[in-house]
This record gives structure tokens, sequence and C-alpha cells, in this order.
């Protein structure tokens, strides 16, 4: 956002894209995903869940000068696993157990002996559902555009 | 970041009643200046800030509050600790703080350099949260007079400089600009607002 900010290394995209996908989990993707972990994690809470607002920001036409779209409702939470991971997450909405569990999933995402794992069965899933969605919310818009041609008029000869 | 996230510690486990609690703690210790008042929830603290004076941040400190932390106590360890907790802008001059916590109490001099508040807005003046060292029952005992006080009250506190009190007299003639200060123990907490004259009692 600064004109300061850093590109990213490799391990903070990576991680950028879990928890924004953990954000955009439904609720009950992730209960399941706790209940088919092999054991059951053990945390404490670095922060407990807290619903606040934030304002978002906006470019106009992406690339214009920044104007306040609006606020939103957002819960964030952190969480320390036992191991020593530390998880984070921040959430539409005021669902403090899905703030909790995105928390949990991106600390357990950490770890190198479940990672590949939780990828395969929580992340990769939810980034094709995402995707998925948002084909075919383009798709019906697509199908309502409309194009406008000018017909040639006679002056121009 | 400039911390890592694997030594971050707890805030209050329950941050609206425990900091409801620890305010009232802080609003009696600072209405009946002199008296030790129990903390009721002591959050675990990073080292080497105090449990109290920790509970303290937490309730008093927020965005709005710039915090200054003594050069002992500006490790990353507590500055990312309060900066996670509190969102206090962190400052490094003592007079842009409207608080100050201080662990290193025989550098505690000059305490001019603190906001003391102006003639018309006097809540600018900061608050300082003073970490003591293991009291000391031999030091001399200090007969402190003011509001709050019925009579006088006889206040016993090691590791503070004179200068300390010294300056806090030299304030006196300034009314209503002055600092308030709250003294905290691991677990306890003592005020002494600007109002408060401490005087050394007479031996024998």
């Amino acid at each position: 956002m600064s004109a300061t900010a850093t590109p990213l290394s490799a391990d903070q995209q990576a991680r950028q894209r879990w928890i924004g996908l953990l954000a955009e989990t439904p609720l009950p993707v992730l209960e399941a995903a706790v209940t088919a972990l092999p054991q059951p994690p053990r945390y404490t809470f670095l922060r407990t869940p807290e619903t606040g607002s934030a304002l978002v920001r906006a470019r106009s036409g992406g690339t214009g000068s920044r104007f306040n779209l609006g606020e939103m409702t957002l819960t964030r939470c952190a969480v320390r696993l036992d191991s020593g991971l530390t998880g984070f997450s921040w959430v539409a909405g005021r669902d403090r157990r899905h703030a909790e569990l995105a928390a949990v999933f991106d600390a357990l995402m950490q770890d190198p002996a479940l990672s590949d794992s939780l990828d395969r069965t929580l992340i990769t899933p939810a980034e094709q559902r995402r995707d998925a969605a948002r084909h075919s919310t383009a798709a019906k818009a697509a199908a309502t555009r409309v194009d406008f041609f000018t017909l040639v008029r006679g002056e121009n000869e | 970041m400039t911390l890592a996230a694997s030594s971050l510690t707890p805030g209050f486990s329950d941050a609206v009643h425990q900091s409801q609690a620890v305010f009232r703690c802080a609003l009696t210790a600072l209405s009946r200046p002199g008296q030790w008042a129990t903390v009721p929830h002591l959050p675990p603290a990073p080292a080497p800030l105090s449990a109290a004076a920790a509970a303290m941040i937490l309730t008093l400190a927020d965005m709005d509050t710039p915090l200054w932390l003594d050069p002992v106590l500006s490790t990353p360890e507590v500055t990312g600790w309060v900066r996670f907790h509190t969102g206090a802008p962190l400052v490094s001059l003592p007079e842009q703080a409207a608080f100050a916590v201080i662990a290193d109490c025989a550098a505690l001099t000059a305490l001019d350099r603190f906001s003391l508040g102006t003639a018309e807005a006097p809540d600018l003046a900061a608050t300082l949260i003073v970490q003591l060292p293991p009291q000391d029952a031999t030091s001399p005992a200090r007969t402190l007079t003011g509001p709050g006080i019925d009579g006088s009250l006889s206040l016993t506190v090691s590791g503070l400089p004179d200068a300390f009190w010294a300056d806090r007299e030299a304030f006196a003639p300034l009314f209503p600009q002055g600092v308030d200060v709250l003294l905290t123990t691991p677990e306890a907490v003592c005020g002494l607002p600007r109002t408060t004259h401490a005087t050394l009692t007479a031996a024998g």
C-alpha cells in the first residue's frame, strides 16, 4: 500500500494466500477439518476473538486516487499452539469461532509436518471453490453485457 | 514486524471485564494516595515489565495515548507486546508521552522531562507508571498530606531518588500542572497524584 512497502517473500506470499482463503472458508468446512486432524490442536489465545470495524479504502478505477469506500465489520484473533507456532486471522463478519479456527489453521499451516496434507484437503479445495464462484459471477455478469456500436452516419463521406 | 511472534505473551484473558476491574483499582489508588491497592488481574508480562505495570498499560493505554518506555524497558519483547495488545504509539521523547513506564527507578530524576500539562489543559500532563525495585523496610518514611488523605499518612518506599521527591515538591506551586505517579510492586499499585505533598518524616 505505502510507497515504502517491500515486496513479499515467497513464504509471505504463501501465507497471505492461505490466510485469505481461511477467512473465506465457511465455518462448517473448518469445523470438519478440525475433527479430521490426527489430534485436536492445543492452543492458547494471544488475543481472544474480538470484533471491530475497519475502514476499506479503494482507488477509483483501480489506479486513481484513494478514497474511503466504507467500513466493514471484522473479527480478529491470534493464537499460539503448544508447539510455539502462532496463527493470526482477520475474518469478515462477527463470527468469533470462525476467527478462532482460521487462526488455528494459520498456525498449523506453518507446521511442516501438516502443511502439505492441509493444503491438499483444505486450502486448495477452498481456492477452487472461490475461483469457481468468481467465474460463475463473472459469467453471469458477462451474459448481461451490452455492446454499443455507432453506426456510420452520412456526413463523414 | 520487529518481534518474533513466538515470544509474544497473552494480555488479559477477558479484556473487557478485567481491564474494567483494573481501571477501578487505578481509580482507587489515585483517589486514596499512599494506600496500596492490590491489582485484581495480572497478565503474563514479558520481562522486565512487571505484572502490575503491565496490567496498568493494558488498561490505560490505547492508540490515542503516546507511551514512553524507559531504556531498560525498551526491549523488543516489551515494545512488541505493548504494540500488539494496546496499539499505543511508542514515543522516543518523554515530553511527548501521555503515559511513561519506568523500570529504572534510580534514573527517575528530572521529572520536568515529562509533560506537566498547561494551565488551561492540565489533563495533558503525563502519568508515570513506576516499577519499584524489591522493597526494603528500613528506608525513610514520608508523610503524605493532601486530598484523599484523612489528616496524614506515612508511606515507606525505597528505590526512588531524592531528586524525584524534590521535583514533585518543586511542581506544587505550578498546580494544576504537575505529573501523576502510579507506583507499582509486582502485584499492587499506589497512587501519588500531583495534589499529594510528601515530606520526609522527622526522625524520632
